[in-house]
């Protein structure tokens, strides 16, 4: 069974005089558990308002989602949902709640009430595995960008989540910090956490197992990064390449490469030795 | 460069008192407060100074520290002074001088006056100098925790303050980056007359507002994301407990307390006068 479903829904951002701006127009897909998805598209196509709906953030105005067969609509269970579903988001600086980094870890595990106990070795297993542990009683405004996501991400673990959805978390952060936060997400996708990753970046969205393209609230590409890459509508979503995709296609161009479905350095790099061989 | 000034009046150091309960100090610091205003004596306010004294030698304070909270109100300190030296016409005489009269009871007055001050102050800043924020914060909403059965929302102003003190630095931070922004399109904000510096301001207060809106909005949404007000009852993962020193300090200053208003209230009328047998004639 799917872990998120998402069945043909809407969303409409309210404007003035009952006016609305519509975000997500019928839209439907299936993510499975332990997957590795990267959610991405042009801004405004809708993919930060979809993060949003799958932890009922933001309600379907028409249409369904559910997590483990939860509804994200019902006012009852929507803790449940969040409780599955973890978000992390853009700015590091806007999504920690205190000063102290364990207490920041700590917010989400004290938000359901649990005890004391438990708490502290939730605090323990999410920085441990963020790799933040030594910093646990310093001051979060003082650590670095990638470093701030790291503890974001382990606030978000201390919920013991079962899906991990980062909004854009990486692009406000340095090439260092983002190769941390990308390692760590990598990992934690290898112990059975299913990953949404809504990103411009196409690198990083070769990463993932599976592409998800949106163009103006609908789906457009759905399908293997090698399969998204070589999709006719890539540029009509407002993507690129990833650069050695683009590089083996400029090779292809000027002399007789065979590209193939290259979107990786470490293939490229191979390949290009194979055919000049 | 605003970063550490930002933390208030703070002054880290390793000392009992900075590690006393912020529970016991919030309640200690009240009851000295109150205490002082009982104080009456010259005895009195030696017992208050010594006590003083003591804090701050055991907090390992500098002295400067604690003399700069009394300066901010040094001004107010000479007004009631000058006034109460010169209104106060009862008692004996010591000068007169066209309508200018000092009077023996208006001398007593104002050095009372002026030390009640400077006690006041030093004594309530000892409090700021070796409590971090966020323990005041802490310690704040533990003690108002019976107010919630009036159905105040205890833990929700709680949450405000900490929220605000959290993002101390982060709004710090950001006035320099505006203030560098502005600048940079040639804003000169330490040049012209008070007025032209408050008016040169407010291209920075704008954007300042208006991103800690923006900030606050993704802010609700980081905390809904993460479950708040999923439960009725939030756990805390810091729990302060009362040690043998918070019991050490209490009983200090509940014995200072003690003999302040015994010094008030009994031992004039069972005929000890304490301020006549340290100073004999002197007053």
């Amino acid at each position: 069974m799917a872990k998120i479903v998402v069945d043909n829904i809407s969303y409409v951002y309210p404007l003035r005089d009952g006016v609305g701006l519509k975000a997500i127009k019928n839209l439907s897909l299936e993510i499975g558990e332990g997957e590795y998805v990267a959610l991405t598209g042009m801004n405004g196509s809708g993919k930060s308002t979809l993060a949003k709906l799958l932890n009922g953030l933001f309600k379907p105005i028409s249409g369904r989602i559910t997590v483990d067969g939860i509804s994200t609509s019902d006012e009852n269970s929507v803790f449940e949902v969040r409780k599955k579903v973890g978000m992390v988001f853009q700015n590091p600086d806007n999504q920690t709640v205190a000063t102290l980094i364990e207490d920041d870890v700590a917010f989400g595990p004290e938000n359901l009430g649990l005890p004391r106990e438990e708490l502290i070795s939730r605090v323990d297993y999410a920085l441990d595995a963020v790799g933040m542990s030594e910093f646990r009683g310093r001051e979060a405004s003082k650590l670095s960008g990638g470093q701030k996501q790291r503890v974001a991400i382990a606030g978000v673990l201390a919920m013991r989540p079962e899906v991990l959805i980062l909004d854009e978390a990486t692009s406000m952060l340095d090439p260092e910090g983002r190769a941390e936060v990308l390692d760590v997400v990598g990992k934690l996708n290898k112990q059975g956490i299913t990953v949404i990753n809504i990103t411009h970046n196409m690198e990083e969205a070769a990463l993932a197992r599976r592409v998800i393209a949106l163009r103006k609230g609908r789906l457009a590409i759905d399908g293997t990064p090698a399969q998204v890459f070589s999709s006719s509508l890539l540029e009509a979503c407002g993507l690129s390449l990833p650069p050695a995709a683009a590089l083996a296609r400029l090779l292809e161009e000027t002399c007789d490469f065979a590209a193939g479905n290259i979107i990786d350095e470490a293939t490229l790099a191979e390949e290009i030795c194979r055919q000049l061989r | 460069m605003f970063r550490d000034v930002a933390f208030g009046q703070y002054y880290p150091a390793n000392s009992v008192v900075h590690r006393l309960d912020p529970r016991v100090k919030l309640i200690l610091t009240l009851l000295y407060v109150i205490g002082i205003f009982f104080v009456k004596s010259y005895f009195g306010f030696m017992l208050t100074a010594a006590l003083l004294i003591l804090i701050i030698l055991v907090a390992r304070l500098p002295m400067a520290s604690v003399l700069k909270s009394v300066r901010g109100i040094l001004l107010i300190v000479l007004f009631t002074a000058v006034i109460n030296l010169f209104m106060i016409k009862e008692g004996d005489v010591l000068v007169q001088w066209k309508i200018f009269t000092i009077t023996k009871n208006g001398v007593h007055t104002t050095i009372k006056i002026v030390l009640r001050l400077v006690l006041l102050i030093s004594g309530a800043s000892l409090l700021p100098l070796t409590t971090t924020p966020v323990e005041l914060a802490d310690g704040l909403e533990s003690l108002m925790k019976p107010l919630a059965l009036l159905k105040v929302p205890v833990r929700d102003i709680a949450m405000i303050m900490s929220i605000a003190l959290r993002f101390i630095p982060t709004l710090f931070e950001e006035t320099n980056k505006i203030i560098s922004a502005q600048k940079a399109r040639g804003a000169s904000l330490d040049t012209g007359n008070i007025f032209a510096r408050i008016k040169a301001l407010l291209p920075v207060l704008i954007p300042l507002f208006v991103n800690s809106f923006r900030r606050a909005d993704e802010l609700a949404f980081a905390m809904d994301a993460r479950c708040y007000n999923a439960s009725d009852k939030r756990t805390k993962l810091k729990k302060a407990r009362i040690r043998f020193a918070d019991i050490l300090a209490a009983v200090i200053v509940c014995a200072f307390f003690t003999v302040i208003l015994l010094d008030r209230y009994y031992f004039g009328s069972v005929g000890i006068n304490i301020d006549a047998m340290i100073f004999g004639g002197l007053l």
